[in-house]
């Protein structure tokens, strides 16, 4: 505990110590490139603008036309075709604002193995061979965190971390065609402002389930898990608890059941030590929502992933507590496990050491495999691994080449 | 922060983003370096986050709320220098010790060195938690709402990152193998 206190000390320290001014030709520079810069016109979603003038005389007069036409059809015997709904709920602000400009497709083509990797302000898709690899979502006004396939491979749901906060996005493989999907909230009503995180995109395509965290001032509200409806934009909350945080909602291959992971605090939710984590099942078509534990809050375990076909979830053991620094258990080994839904058939997958590294984000490959990320805890090397659910043929999915992040393996591929 | 000068700045007058620059550009710098560990690399950052920042200024809601809002506008624009720089681990130009605000005797060149390598393994964006959290002396509450990310995120970025510095220190710390008294 000592040795750690002087080593935070010593970083503390260090952090102290930098460039005291910026220099004047740098800030001749800034006033230079300030003065060839036009500034955007505000786009400030929270003020609803006025309507132009001439929109007043308009407006009314294309709703007339359009009732004109709407009686006219009708009259005819032919149905007028429902307005097919979009995703797209509320543009982002940001997107709006930083998207001008449609980035250029990348072809993804039909059944090609591609293994899509989170980063701080983009995706990254690269083949399983280790070739193609490629950025997209850049300069989107987002950053990108946990993106996940929709069932047919085309398309990416991903958390995007904007100026007001976590949303979930909608993007096609190719990288264009970005939407938001769930709306930003008009601020923070009674001072509580939502999220939306860890998406997980249903196997019948028609879902996404996420985690919506609401805080007040930065401190724990609420944890909800929501699915919304990805046509109609319709959004539905399972289960919601102002005990617990939630994480991490995974899909039954049957669309019918939602694992995640439950977290419990020894004192104030967030603000207090870890005291467990478990996963939990929650069946969909029960008339009440109640999260069931199938895993021993002594293994710590969580980010729970559902095999793409069998009753079969893989989790990983023994989770950093953050506001500690360290893991729960300090005297177990971070692992991972599968477990059957309804908690029987728990068997250990890797056999790492007390104090080795530190395993996270499983997911499984369309084949039945597993995709997971190491992490070295002494050099703080991150690689991203697949391993067979036995245990065997540990290696990195591009061969020679090392990945590192959180992967998702492209569907159907 | 002068409330005024960034709504003058917002109606477009440069002389007051100007002052503003002049206000935030030292802690911007400072910032900007701890993150990127390149006094090059800072400088473009600093100055494509003010030129982004003027740019976008009419969208900030809160004039109040200027210099976090520049803050997040500068850890982006870090992330991205490092993203595309390919200077970032070669080619780094320190600065001199005279151009430095440096604690007496608070470190040892050795363990400065140590830190300075172990900083630079350690992925950008926990970096950057780690400067907001040790420089800026934010919470993590703070540091989420200042990053736009949730809690969650900054908790686990920052522990890893410390983590890292840590292992560092003591790796260095610990005897080497042949130093190390064969057991009886």
């Amino acid at each position: 505990m000592t040795a750690q206190h002087d080593a935070d000390r010593l970083v503390h320290a260090f952090l102290q110590e930098g460039p005291a001014e910026l220099s004047s030709p740098l800030t001749a520079r800034i006033r230079a490139e300030v003065h060839e810069t036009k500034q955007r016109t505000g786009f400030r979603p929270w003020r609803k603008s006025p309507m132009p003038r001439m929109l007043w005389i308009v407006a009314p007069l294309a709703a007339v036309l359009v009732a004109i036409g709407g009686l006219l059809v009708i009259g005819s015997g032919r149905q007028t075709p429902a307005p097919s709904p979009t995703p797209t709920a509320v543009p982002s602000p940001s997107v709006g604002a930083a998207s001008s400009a449609e980035p250029s497709a990348y072809p993804i083509a039909a059944g090609e193995a591609w293994i899509v990797l989170g980063g701080t302000d983009h995706a990254t898709l690269v083949r399983s061979d280790g070739t193609g690899r490629h950025d997209i979502l850049t300069n989107v006004g987002v950053s990108v965190t946990d993106p996940d396939w929709s069932p047919d491979g085309n398309q990416l749901v991903f958390e995007g971390n904007g100026t007001r906060g976590s949303q979930l996005y909608v993007v096609d493989a190719d990288g264009t065609g970005l939407r938001q999907l769930t709306p930003t909230p008009d601020g923070c009503p009674n001072g509580v402002c939502t999220e939306a995180v860890n998406p997980a995109w249903s196997p019948d395509g028609r879902s996404v389930a996420y985690v919506a965290p609401q805080h007040g001032g930065g401190i724990f509200v609420r944890s909800a898990l929501m699915v919304i409806d990805v046509a109609s934009g319709t959004m539905t909350e399972v289960y919601g608890t102002d005990q617990a945080t939630l994480g991490r909602p995974t899909w039954s291959p049957d669309s019918q059941s939602i694992a995640l992971e439950i977290s419990h605090y020894v004192g104030s939710v967030e603000a207090s030590a870890l005291k467990d984590t478990v996963i939990a099942v929650i069946d969909l078509t029960a008339s009440v929502h109640t999260p069931r534990t199938i895993t021993d809050p002594a293994l710590q375990g969580g980010y729970p992933a559902w095999h793409p076909t069998l009753d079969l979830i893989v989790f990983r053991t023994n989770r950093v507590d953050n506001s500690t620094g360290a893991l729960i258990d300090p005297r177990a080994p971070s692992d991972l496990y599968t477990i059957h839904p309804d908690g029987s058939k728990l068997t250990k997958v890797t056999a790492n050491v007390v104090g080795g590294q530190i395993v996270r984000a499983p997911s499984w490959t369309p084949d039945g495999r597993i995709l997971y990320t190491v992490h070295d805890p002494v050099t703080a090397a991150e690689a991203l691994r697949v391993v067979d659910v036995d245990g065997t043929n540990d290696a990195s999915p591009a061969g020679s080449t090392t990945l590192s992040g959180q992967g998702r393996w492209r569907p159907g591929s | 922060m002068d409330r005024r000068l960034v709504e003058l700045a917002q109606g477009g007058d440069e002389d007051a983003f100007d002052a503003l620059v002049r206000v935030t550009g030292d802690r911007c710098l400072g910032i900007a370096y701890r993150i990127l560990r390149d006094v090059d690399l800072a400088e473009d950052a600093v100055q494509s986050a003010y030129v982004s920042a003027w740019r976008d200024l009419r969208s900030l809601r809160d004039p109040d709320r200027f210099e976090p809002w520049l803050h997040r506008t500068l850890a982006r624009a870090c992330y991205e220098e490092a993203r595309q720089s390919r200077r970032f681990t070669a080619n780094v130009r320190s600065l001199p010790l005279a151009a430095m605000s440096v604690p007496d005797g608070a470190i040892g060149v050795v363990e400065r060195d140590q830190l300075e390598r172990g900083i630079r393994r350690i992925p950008v964006e926990q970096r950057t938690v780690l400067v907001f959290h040790h420089y800026l002396g934010l919470t993590l509450s703070e540091i989420a709402d200042r990053l736009g990310v949730p809690i969650g995120t900054v908790k686990s970025r920052l522990f890893y990152a410390t983590s890292a510095m840590r292992a560092v220190l003591e790796a260095e710390a610990r005897p080497s193998p042949m130093s190390r008294e064969r057991p009886a």
